[in-house]
């Protein structure tokens, strides 16, 4: 068995927020490795910073303090250009409200994160409808978010997250909104990307089912790491 | 055909469109033909590019297949005008042979009702109001409004049945012919209460153009269809149609054209009032919930009215064809009186050639909004987003905006052309009635000998002609009236071609200059003056009714006018004076002789021998021209002349040649200026009066992009999720900021050129068609108009420079967004 490869390091991380001249303390020191091929669950109170710890290593916040490294490369004094080219290449997000532009169907939905680093449509679009077979959503391919399902919706976004094969999947409540059948069949989706594609995975989830089946489980209480958990895959 | 072979045959008819109309100007011949090939081969070329430029031609939607299943219920649906026109279009394909059988009375009857009022009005009128009204225009008013009269009351007849066999395809119901009379009787006299009450409202209300007379058109289904009593109809009609307000406003200001020419051609209105009806059946099947419909995409929406649009192109276009005919046939505006009727025809010509070029742009519009997804993500994102269904506000704002542009461009461009058709104007009349080139003395400093001065000036290359003339002002006095005046003495033989004075003759003849004998003994027929509307004045005879009780010597005196020397008089001058061809005139000048009581003016009498019209106030009321040698015994300079005037072949590049004419005339005493020179003031003041009009209306213009300022920054706030999202994924801050600019550019971009297009349209229909001015007020019979490319092409960069700025602030506010706070506030 090789070494593991450590793709994201956080150590000392802090973030606190101004609110009517108070300091909020919402992560207060937090030291995480992921290694490459994980796949972590986060989970905590509500208010535990959860979303933050998520959101800074997905480099759509900043930190106060600390160091965030992810594939090697330091996220703190990255310039913005850096970071949302980062974003592109080696993160995929998906979040509790899909977040899909209303204004475009399934497949240009996933064709955009392509067009935005510049690939020709034509290169992308076998990939995207491949990957909207792979999540079974092959006849909804010319359907705006609008004419879809919450659940369908979600699986748009994974698919989306997944287009230019990032090393790094954050999903932050992916299954929040979702009855329990269909997030079942997203937590499936999860294992299954996992296990092929190899991503690394970092799900931030209340879901316990979701959360019991996974490898390792990072608790998070008042902005600490309060238990980092290694557990055998059911 | 394939996509290509559309494409090439479609660029090559727009190609030859384009020779066709540069032919035209050409050769500056104005044929009905010409135009009529031109705009065709424009139309058909389009349509044919556009289907080459198709994107998917499987977007056809047969709204049959989705109409089987019924659900009935009284929920109100949703619905849009792209299906209302879609569903009008396919349900009149559907009972085309039914509608056209029940609505085929109405034309017999305004066919019919035309022939009997054309035949009766001349009586009833005649009858009515005397002799008096029998003037052409009120009989022709009162036919057109006996046939409409007539032909409206047909049209009540066949609703009822109407409306039931467009809601019955809709419904894909059988029905028979006879089906459609059941109840007629009973609904028709509802209908008819219902038509006065509706034609009550739309005058009442005509100031608002009738727009309070909309919630009540569904009536008619309401009392067909549900068989309720009139005011329960008109008040179901209110409450379903109260949210939908603009939806139909549109609809009928989409069916305007059609229903205006099916109304006008009487022929049509067996296709188009069932096409109006069966649109409306539509809307009102959805409103009151009568007919369970499924759910339409909205690329049927979209593709439906595309379809509509081009049908109506096709048919605004051949009723512009038939409109260009009539101008053609219509007499010429020069010196033809004022007539309501030809100014309404051109009037008409005009503002449909208008509509087919703004139906063509909105048919333009998706494919150039297709092109631009299909290009850069920024480009993708920000096409759609300009395309999309927004929050209803966002809609109002954005289509402000763009007629905000539109309207300011359109303006700018129109008022800039009509500018550079007034100078223009001027130049032509100021090049026409003067030299190009003046050579002539400094006050104090005599000519000198001047013949070979004028064969070396004749011998450059690039001079077409040089005339000597000498010049003075006197005043001019005839039996009532006196007018200072410029006499410039010409030599006849050569002034042709320097000046056009021989082609501004309107009333007599060079020829009596030469020959002033002549007019002592005119001919009875000849035309001597010309009235106010253009009718000729005759000499007549010259002793009317006194040939014989008249004494010898008084009758002699009368016949043998004394021999004076001839004049030519502008035409207001001529007003000014009383005078006609023959008359007399006495030239009296200041510089006279010493005589025992001081200095003596001078005064010499001469007889008008032609009178000119230059379309120049100030030259037809202060120049005068007598022969040469005539002009200087007058001013006692015997030989000597006061200047001479050198026409060039190419009067922009006069500067050009000035200096070779200096050199011809080698006296440095001699002073040479070119036309631009002699009138600079007035050029330039021209030009400053065009430039702050340009200035003034691009300020509006920018009053027009703030307009793009708010919409795009109402467009971030509604968008801060999906700006979020797309930064989520990737798109950097420079990104995000291009992608708004380029949603601001085209924005900007559309409104700009739908303003310079229909610009550009209203001015070459003024200068093809004509717009009349009053030639009392203005001294031009017709708007001049300069159709320079140049020009709009400036206001088309000035009107996109100004949106691009405008769209920098929203775009940078747009670019500063953090994702996380979009993604939250979510």
């Amino acid at each position: 068995m090789t070494a593991p490869v450590p793709l994201v390091v956080a150590s000392d991380v802090k973030k606190s927020f101004q609110h009517m001249g108070r300091t909020l303390e919402v992560l207060c020191g937090i030291d995480l490795t992921i290694n490459e091929g994980e796949m972590i669950g986060i989970v905590g109170q509500s208010g535990a910073g959860k979303s933050t710890l998520l959101h800074c290593i997905g480099t759509l916040d900043i930190v106060s303090s600390g160091s965030i490294k992810v594939a090697g490369e330091e996220l703190t004094t990255m310039s913005g250009t850096r970071l949302a080219a980062l974003r592109n290449r080696t993160i995929g997000f998906v979040f509790q409200f899909h977040h899909l532009l209303p204004e475009f169907n399934a497949l240009e939905n996933i064709l955009m994160p392509g067009m935005i680093q510049g690939l020709p449509r034509k290169e992308m679009e076998p990939r995207a409808a491949a990957l909207l077979e792979e999540v079974g959503l092959k006849d909804r391919m010319l359907h705006r978010p609008g004419e879809l399902s919450g659940g369908e919706q979600q699986r748009v976004a994974l698919a989306r997250a997944l287009i230019l094969e990032p090393k790094l999947l954050l999903a932050d409540e992916p299954t929040g909104n979702l009855d329990s059948r269909t997030s079942e069949q997203m937590h499936q989706l999860f294992y299954k990307v996992n296990e092929t594609r190899k991503t690394t995975i970092v799900i931030v989830t209340h879901n316990s089912a979701l959360a019991a089946g996974m490898a390792r489980v990072v608790t998070l209480r008042d902005g600490k790491v309060e238990r980092d958990e290694y557990r055998k895959a059911s | 055909m394939g996509r290509r072979g559309n494409l090439l045959i479609g660029l090559c008819l727009v190609a030859l469109g384009a020779a066709v109309t540069s032919l035209s100007y050409f050769h500056a011949v104005n044929t009905g033909g010409r135009y009529l090939v031109t705009v065709g081969l424009f139309v058909v070329g389009l349509l044919r590019i556009l289907s080459g430029l198709k994107q998917d031609d499987a977007v056809a939607f047969d709204p049959g297949a989705r109409l089987t299943e019924h659900e009935w219920s009284n929920d109100e649906q949703a619905w849009t005008i792209g299906e209302a026109l879609g569903m009008s279009l396919w349900t009149t394909r559907k009972v085309r042979w039914k509608a056209a059988l029940v609505a085929l009375p109405i034309p017999l009857a305004a066919v019919g009702a035309a022939v009997g009022a054309a035949a009766f009005t001349p009586q009833i009128l005649a009858l009515l109001a005397g002799e008096r009204m029998r003037s052409p225009l009120l009989q022709y008013e009162v036919r057109a409004i006996v046939a409409s009269l007539v032909s409206a009351i047909m049209g009540l007849l066949v609703l009822a049945p109407l409306i039931k066999l467009s809601l019955a395809a809709m419904r894909s119901e059988k029905v028979t012919l006879s089906d459609t009379g059941g109840r007629y009787l009973s609904h028709l006299l509802r209908l008819i209460g219902f038509a006065f009450l509706y034609l009550l409202l739309v005058v009442v209300t005509l100031p608002l153009l009738s727009l309070p007379a909309i919630p009540f058109v569904l009536t008619p289904f309401f009392v067909v269809d549900q068989d309720l009593p009139l005011i329960e109809a008109m008040r179901r009609s209110w409450r379903a149609t109260s949210r939908h307000f603009g939806k139909l406003w549109l609809y009928h200001v989409a069916f305007l054209p059609l229903v205006l020419i099916g109304n006008l051609t009487g022929i049509g209105v067996v296709l188009t009032t069932p096409m109006f009806l069966a649109g409306l059946a539509y809307a009102y099947a959805r409103l009151s919930g009568r007919v369970g419909m499924p759910y339409f995409p909205p690329e049927a929406g979209s593709a439906w009215i595309r379809s509509f649009l081009r049908i109506s192109l096709l048919a605004l276009t051949a009723v512009f064809g038939g409109l260009i005919y009539w101008v053609e046939n219509l007499p010429t505006l020069r010196g033809s009186a004022w007539n309501i009727r030809d100014a309404l025809i051109r009037a008409s010509a005009i503002v449909t050639g208008v509509a087919v070029i703004i139906l063509m742009m909105a048919l333009i519009l998706p494919y150039m909004l297709d092109q631009l997804e299909g290009r850069r993500f920024t480009a993708f994102v920000a096409a759609r987003h300009v395309r999309s269904q927004k929050s209803g506000f966002l809609t109002v704002i954005s289509v402000l905006s763009i007629c905000g542009v539109a309207i300011s461009s359109c303006a700018l461009s129109s008022v800039v052309s009509v500018m550079g058709g007034f100078s223009q104007d001027l130049k032509r009349k100021i090049l026409g009635n003067n030299a190009h080139i003046v050579v002539d003395t400094t006050p104090g400093t005599p000519f000198g000998e001047y013949d070979t001065a004028l064969e070396r000036i004749r011998k450059i290359p690039g001079v077409v002609g040089a005339t000597p003339v000498v010049h003075g002002e006197v005043m001019a006095s005839s039996a009532s009236n006196l007018a200072g005046v410029v006499v410039t003495g010409i030599d006849p033989a050569s002034i042709h071609s320097v000046i056009e004075l021989s082609n501004n003759i309107e009333v007599g003849k060079l020829d009596y200059l030469e020959h002033p004998e002549r007019l002592t003994r005119l001919p009875a027929q000849e035309v001597i003056g010309m009235g106010p509307g253009g009718e000729q004045y005759y000499k007549g005879a010259d002793l009317p009714g006194l040939v014989d009780d008249i004494d010898p010597s008084v009758r002699a005196v009368i016949l043998n006018k004394p021999d004076r020397p001839g004049v030519i008089l502008g035409r207001e001058l001529a007003k000014t004076l009383h005078v006609y061809i023959g008359d007399e005139v006495t030239l009296v000048s200041p510089l006279g002789d010493l005589g025992p009581m001081g200095v003596m003016p001078r005064t010499k009498r001469f007889r008008v021998a032609a009178i000119f019209y230059s379309g120049m106030y100030e030259y037809d009321a202060t120049y005068v021209y007598t022969m040469m040698d005539v002009a200087q015994d007058y001013f006692q300079t015997a030989g000597r002349i006061s200047a001479i005037e050198v026409k060039v072949d190419d009067a922009e590049r006069a500067d050009r040649v000035t200096p070779m004419v200096v050199a011809a005339v080698a006296r440095d005493e001699l002073r040479v200026r070119d036309w631009r020179d002699i009138n600079k003031n007035l050029f330039s003041a021209l030009k400053l009066e065009r430039f702050a009009t340009f200035i003034i209306l691009s300020v509006a213009i920018m009053v027009a992009s703030f307009c793009i300022v708010c919409t795009l920054l109402l467009m971030v706030t509604e968008k801060g999720k999906e700006i979020a999202i797309l930064k989520a994924i990737g798109a950097s801050d420079g990104a995000i900021l291009r992608t708004f600019i380029i949603e601001g550019m085209i924005i900007g971009g559309i409104g700009t050129v739908f303003g310079v297009v229909t610009g550009l349209a209203v001015c070459t229909g003024l200068s093809w068609f004509g717009l009349r001015l009053d030639p009392e007020v203005y001294y031009i019979d017709r708007l001049p108009i300069s159709v320079n490319p140049g020009d709009f092409l400036t206001v088309a960069l000035a009107a996109l420079t100004i949106c691009t700025l405008s769209t920098l602030y929203p775009a940078y506010a747009a670019s500063r967004l953090r994702p996380v706070d979009g993604l939250r506030d979510a």
